[in-house]
């Protein structure tokens, strides 16, 4: 007997922060992935909140659309 | 073809499946995908290989079963589900019930108890589970997988003879009977019943067959607090000559979604109820329970979390031995009681053991008494199945003194010295009781907050329903009002553990807290206060 299919919808993607497309993609990629995962360095929690490109190493572009009252809660802290 | 699955609910029980869904958006924003050298117009997907999508598990039954329970026959008025926000992860969808049967089959061929490990579930809210086509069908193929308990809610609107004729060949079986009231009228009124008789007569007819249940009662201030609390007593009366395992009162509350006014005075209403059940409880033999618990013990000014015995289910061990509503367990065999969690845990260990006869000794009138109890001695509506505690009701679940030490390593985890903790109208008197007794924070400047449930609004106060947003809001108001920042937030996960991904009632991840106020956030590991 064949299994229940499981079937989830797909939509047109419409919730962009960054107007270049490229750039919108990976930003959006991250957050999923880190909506899901905890980084880690070594033994050591870190917290994301933005990201390069390999091209161009002067530029940061935020990966959260929230504005951070301060950013210094992003430290490495280890693990337990 | 199969309907889509909800995606919000994927959310809070398998976020995976959400990361799949928007890395292929994000992707097809970018691309279109080709077959054969044609454009492919995708607006789906499906998962692969089910057993790759198993996930640790109790394999509680009604994690099968609970998919019956898309629909309802009765309409109360007081219907929980009617105050649900629409963007709450937890909708139900509304299929064929030919399709459910055919998800209900599925995920039994992946339930594996032994191994503890079934599909992540995707279950709504549930309604009546009695009236789906395939109810009876789907306990009799789960009761080849698992000899656990099916502990099933009902309006009892089908509990005819035959149908508990069946349930009674599925045993063992717990009920959780919402008859809400005794009276045919004010039943028919209160829930829409079409036929309130036949739950009403149920009750003779579930002892006969051997099937414990709670009897459930919502209190609804509808007419007069008089008649409604009148018609309590009379309800509580008929399932204690009916022998109920007991009865559980659930006070009322509303969200916003289900009223925007003012209803009822909440207060007024609530010590109302408990005024009467205490009265009750000393003429009934029957236990009666009031949930929320702890608002009744917050309503007196002695200690919390103690191991103060509320009543004893009928036949029970505990009730055969001698113990009295009143008494206070001060030992469980040699081992001395402090807290009401520990009692618990305690007695549940006998309660699961192989050993027929155990020492408990209780303060009665200032006294200690130690009285022995026969575990084997016990019959209907006590059974070793259903029960926990050898029949010892308790005020609810109490507060774990362990969660005043986890909370110690999370503030030492992170170096901090000033923490802000936030809690709930409820647990906060209990929480500062211990935290009062304990010598674990000396050296710490501990704040407790707590945050409003503005989320769902109206008159829900629940720490387990406080959602992202309200945490948010509430610390932004609280680092406006306070001169210094506190070097760490903790807050308890079970607003959190639905799914075990850190997720709220709406499928937001706890993360954005900290990411929005700019403050590291831990969650305290905690279980969930059912009662």
């Amino acid at each position: 007997m064949a299994d229940y299919i499981f079937r989830y919808k797909l939509e047109k993607k419409t919730d962009s922060v960054f107007r270049d497309p490229l750039l919108e993609m990976i930003r959006a990629q991250l957050e999923s992935i880190l909506n899901v995962v905890i980084p880690v360095e070594g033994q050591r929690e870190v917290k994301l909140d933005g990201f390069k490109l390999l091209r161009d190493r002067r530029t940061i572009h935020k990966i959260f659309p929230q504005e951070q009252e301060t950013s210094d809660f992003f430290e490495e802290r280890p693990l337990q | 073809m199969n309907s889509f699955q909800d995606i919000r609910n994927a959310s809070l029980y398998e976020p995976r499946i959400e990361l799949i869904k928007k890395q292929l958006e994000s992707l097809l924003s970018m691309v279109d995908l080709e077959k054969d050298g044609e454009v492919v117009e995708v607006d789906g997907f499906r998962l692969k290989n089910l057993k790759d999508w198993l996930s640790p598990s109790a394999c509680d039954p009604t994690e099968i079963f609970g998919y019956a329970g898309s629909r309802c026959n009765c309409n109360c008025i007081f219907c929980c589900n009617k105050g649900n926000p629409p963007s709450l992860a937890l909708g139900n969808l509304r299929r064929p019930p030919g399709e459910e049967f055919e998800e209900m089959k599925t995920r039994l061929d992946y339930f594996f108890p032994k191994a503890e490990s079934c599909l992540f579930p995707s279950l709504g809210d549930i309604y009546e589970v009695i009236i789906h086509p395939h109810f009876l069908e789907v306990l009799r193929l789960l009761r080849e997988k698992s000899s656990k308990v099916f502990r099933i809610t009902t309006n009892g609107e089908y509990l005819t003879p035959e149908i508990i004729s069946q349930l009674e060949r599925l045993k063992p079986v717990y009920l959780y009977l919402s008859l809400n009231s005794v009276s045919p009228s004010r039943r028919t009124m209160l829930m829409k019943s079409k036929n309130p008789q036949v739950a009403i007569e149920s009750l003779p007819l579930l002892k006969e067959a051997g099937i414990p249940y709670a009897l459930v009662i919502v209190p609804w201030p509808v007419d007069s607090l008089c008649e409604m609390l009148d018609d309590l007593s009379n309800t509580v009366a008929y399932a204690d000559h009916n022998d109920a395992h007991l009865v559980e009162v659930n006070l009322p509350g509303y969200s916003t979604y289900f009223s925007q006014e003012e209803l009822f005075d909440l207060d007024e209403v609530w010590v109302k109820v408990i005024s009467i059940v205490r009265i009750l409880r000393n003429s009934t033999a029957c236990p009666i329970v009031v949930m929320p618990s702890m608002y009744e013990e917050n309503l007196g000014k002695g200690r919390k979390n103690l191991p103060g015995i509320i009543g004893l289910v009928k036949n029970s061990p505990a009730a055969r031995a001698g113990l009295k509503k009143g008494d206070q367990i001060l030992k469980v065999g040699s081992i001395v009681v402090s807290s009401r969690p520990q009692a618990r845990d305690l007695l549940s260990v006998l309660q699961h053991s192989e050993i027929g006869e155990a020492s408990l000794t209780v303060e009665r009138e200032g006294q200690p008494i130690e009285l022995s109890v026969n575990l084997e001695d016990f019959c209907y509506p006590y059974s070793r199945e259903t029960d926990h505690h050898l029949g010892v009701i308790f005020r609810g679940t109490g507060l774990r003194l362990s969660y005043l030490e986890s909370l110690r390593g999370v503030i030492d985890s992170c170096n901090a010295k000033h923490v802000l903790f936030l809690s709930s109208a409820l647990v906060k008197p209990a929480f500062e009781q211990l935290l009062t007794e304990s010598h674990l924070f000396g050296n710490l400047r501990i704040d407790i907050g707590v945050p409003q449930n503005s989320f769902l609004g109206g008159n829900i106060f629940m720490g387990d329903l406080l959602v992202v947003q309200d945490f948010i809001d509430f610390i932004r108001e609280y680092l406006k009002g306070n001169g210094e920042r506190p070097d760490l937030i903790v807050i308890p996960s079970s607003p959190f553990s639905l799914g075990g991904w850190g997720r709220d009632i709406t499928g937001r991840v706890y993360l954005d807290i900290e990411r929005e106020v700019g403050v590291p956030v831990e969650l305290l590991e905690c279980s969930t206060i059912f009662d």
